[in-house]
């Protein structure tokens, strides 16, 4: 499954069969022109939003699918600061820039242990990581939550990163496994012959092959991360350190009905999403397809 | 670094004769020469599997890092479930004691979590269903190449890519009253509208419609590239022996895109099964315990009535949900691979 051709590829649609070519434009256009407005009407509820934060909150209360008469970008300053979505943003980019960086390190070692060491150990360490994928975040919860109390980690972004990185370690293996599993050996046989030890290797070999791989864990752990709201609610809920998705349900308790705020704390939290699902968009797919295939 | 005694395994095969100072006959660069020949004589993939040159083989050392973070924060949490689920503990006393299956039959027998169990499986199917049955049609729909599609399979896939407590909150706003969804209904001369969020009834479908409009894009996309492994020639194949577009999608596409429908399928029932996010952007369980789902009955218990023995308890009935229906689903559709 190549990722280019999900977003863009498919068959090439036939050209000239049959005399009617003018009837069968039209048929195409009407097509696309039907196709078209059920999009727009599906993401509709996106742009309402974005168009929603632009207007006071008495506007949007008396006329919800009115023109808007002026716009203005107060809500936006009232979100931003008021409402901490400034720093939840920055927040939420470290703890998914630190907890990528360790699932993209650890679990490419990981998988690259497990699939050319090949033996028994190998076998019962790649079950034992699969096993995690049975144990949704509510199965482990509780204890979780004791564990990060004990360690005085409550309230501390440090958590986060800590779950996020132990979570999708399972998803990450997965996802090098099924790349290095087609990696021919013969290169980081090349580098042992010429004397490099395991790390030199993986610097070298390994890690520069897997880079396509690597750029498919990183887009889609990206978003699992920046989306997740069950678990990092309970561990950085309320305090100053919390993810966009948290902050945004503190938020939306303190501004209560008060759409125009909400809205534009919600399109504050929307945009960096839509940044980078454009230019990870080709590599998102690979990933989810090599995670879920695997 | 290479443990000493590796080197001596790798060069075996071939023969050094020790001088007077002890030392390989060829010295300094000619040593690797030597080593290299030792290696190179049997090759490389041979020799792994013959079960030589161990030194070729990653050493467990390097599995360490990531199963030691996936042991505390993964591992041990979850095996810690399993284990207070059958005990009394409340999550503050230093003392607790086995109470058997007490916890499980508890909430087993409680009117509210059978509430909370028979909307989370109605919300798990629906999803499932809605999201496939819109996921296919889309990628159906989208499945030729060109320009115009790339731009529309881009669209369809927005709502998925954004936080589920973000669409929560969107949909809030358009199913509230006179709210947008309420204004078109007006203008299509619907009736009265329904009362969405705020009705009993109506709560849950409107939540699991929610759940759809951000599952299936994740579907259109499982689909597609489902669709884009078949081979055009059997299409032109069934096409020429005068199979119509039902036929062929009925006979030629749906049986092939059985891996594609297993993968998605898995996908969107754990989705259902975990259900929380849009819960609490929107109801938060309610009206009365309309959209209690067991995501938001496992926090509630936990954490508003210091339950949490129930809590554990519930964790561990998810945890088998999620592999129980995971499994099913594959089961099922490889079953139906095999037989096609």
């Amino acid at each position: 499954m190549s990722a280019i051709s999900v977003w863009a590829g498919g068959a090439v649609p036939a050209r000239g069969r049959g005399g009617h070519s003018i009837q069968r434009r039209v048929g195409t256009l009407v097509g696309r022109a039907g196709l078209a407005i059920a999009t727009v009407a599906f993401v509709s509820p996106v742009l309402l939003s974005v168009e929603m934060s632009f207007r006071s909150n008495t506007a949007i209360n008396v006329a919800p699918l009115a023109w808007p008469k002026s716009l203005s970008l107060s809500n936006f300053t009232t979100a931003w600061s008021a409402g901490g979505l400034g720093q939840a943003l920055l927040w939420s980019a470290v703890i998914a820039v630190v907890s990528v960086m360790w699932l993209t390190v650890a679990g490419q070692v990981l998988a690259y242990y497990i699939v050319r060491r090949g033996n028994r150990l190998a076998s019962v360490a790649l079950l034992y990581v699969m096993a995690g994928l049975a144990f949704p975040a509510p199965s482990r919860l509780l204890p979780l939550y004791e564990l990060m109390l004990s360690l005085h980690l409550i309230g501390n972004p440090i958590s986060v990163m800590l779950f996020q990185g132990a979570t999708l370690t399972p998803l990450s293996v997965l996802i090098y496994r099924s790349f290095l599993q087609r990696m021919p050996i013969e290169y980081e046989d090349a580098a042992y012959v010429d004397g490099a030890g395991h790390l030199q290797v993986l610097r070298h070999v390994v890690v520069p092959m897997l880079w396509p791989s690597s750029v498919a864990v990183a887009s889609l752990k990206i978003g699992m991360i920046w989306n997740d709201f069950f678990t990092p609610l309970l561990l950085v809920g309320g305090s100053t350190y919390a993810t966009v998705p948290v902050k945004i349900y503190t938020f939306v308790g303190q501004y209560t009905a008060q759409w125009g705020d909400i809205f534009a704390g919600l399109t504050l939290a929307v945009i960096p999403v839509i940044i980078v699902f454009i230019l990870l968009q080709r590599h998102l797919v690979e990933g989810l397809g090599a995670g879920l295939k695997g | 670094m290479r443990s000493p005694t590796a080197r001596q395994d790798e060069a075996k095969p071939v023969r050094v004769e020790p001088t007077s100072t002890g030392r390989s006959p060829v010295v300094g660069i000619g040593l690797r020469r030597v080593r290299d020949a030792a290696r190179t004589s049997v090759h490389p993939r041979r020799a792994l599997r013959n079960g030589g040159a161990t030194a070729q083989r990653p050493g467990f050392r390097l599995a360490l890092p990531g199963l030691g973070l996936y042991s505390v924060f993964v591992a041990y949490p979850a095996v810690a479930t399993a284990y207070y689920a059958f005990t009394n503990w409340n999550g503050l006393a230093q003392h607790w004691h086995f109470v058997g299956l007490k916890n499980f039959v508890s909430v087993l027998s409680s009117g509210l979590e059978r509430t909370a169990f028979t909307n989370t499986l109605e919300a798990t199917v629906g999803i499932a269903l809605g999201a496939n049955i819109l996921g296919l049609a889309i990628a159906l729909l989208l499945q030729k190449r060109s320009r115009f599609n790339y731009v529309l399979r881009l669209l369809w896939f927005l709502p998925a890519a954004l936080p589920s407590i973000v669409a929560g909150y969107i949909w809030t706003f358009i199913y509230s009253p006179s709210g947008p969804l309420d204004k078109v209904w007006v203008l299509l001369h619907l009736g009265a509208a329904p009362g969405f969020l705020g009705s009993p009834n109506e709560a849950l479908p409107s939540i699991i419609a929610i759940a759809i409009w951000q599952v299936s894009g994740y579907a259109m996309v499982l689909l597609l590239a489902g669709l884009q492994a078949i081979d055009e020639q059997l299409h032109e194949a069934a096409r020429v022996d005068g199979a119509g577009v039902l036929q062929r999608l009925r006979f030629v596409t749906l049986p092939l895109l059985r891996p594609a429908f297993a993968v998605s399928f898995v996908f969107s029932t754990v989705t259902g099964l975990l259900l929380f996010d849009v819960v609490v952007a929107t109801t938060n369980g309610g009206p009365g315990y309309a959209t209690e789902t067991l995501a938001t009955q496992l926090y509630k218990q936990s954490f508003e009535y210091n339950n949490f023995g129930w809590g554990m308890a519930m964790g561990v009935l998810m945890g088998i949900l999620v592999l129980g229906v995971s499994a099913a689903m594959l089961w099922i559709f490889n079953r139906k691979e095999a037989r096609a």
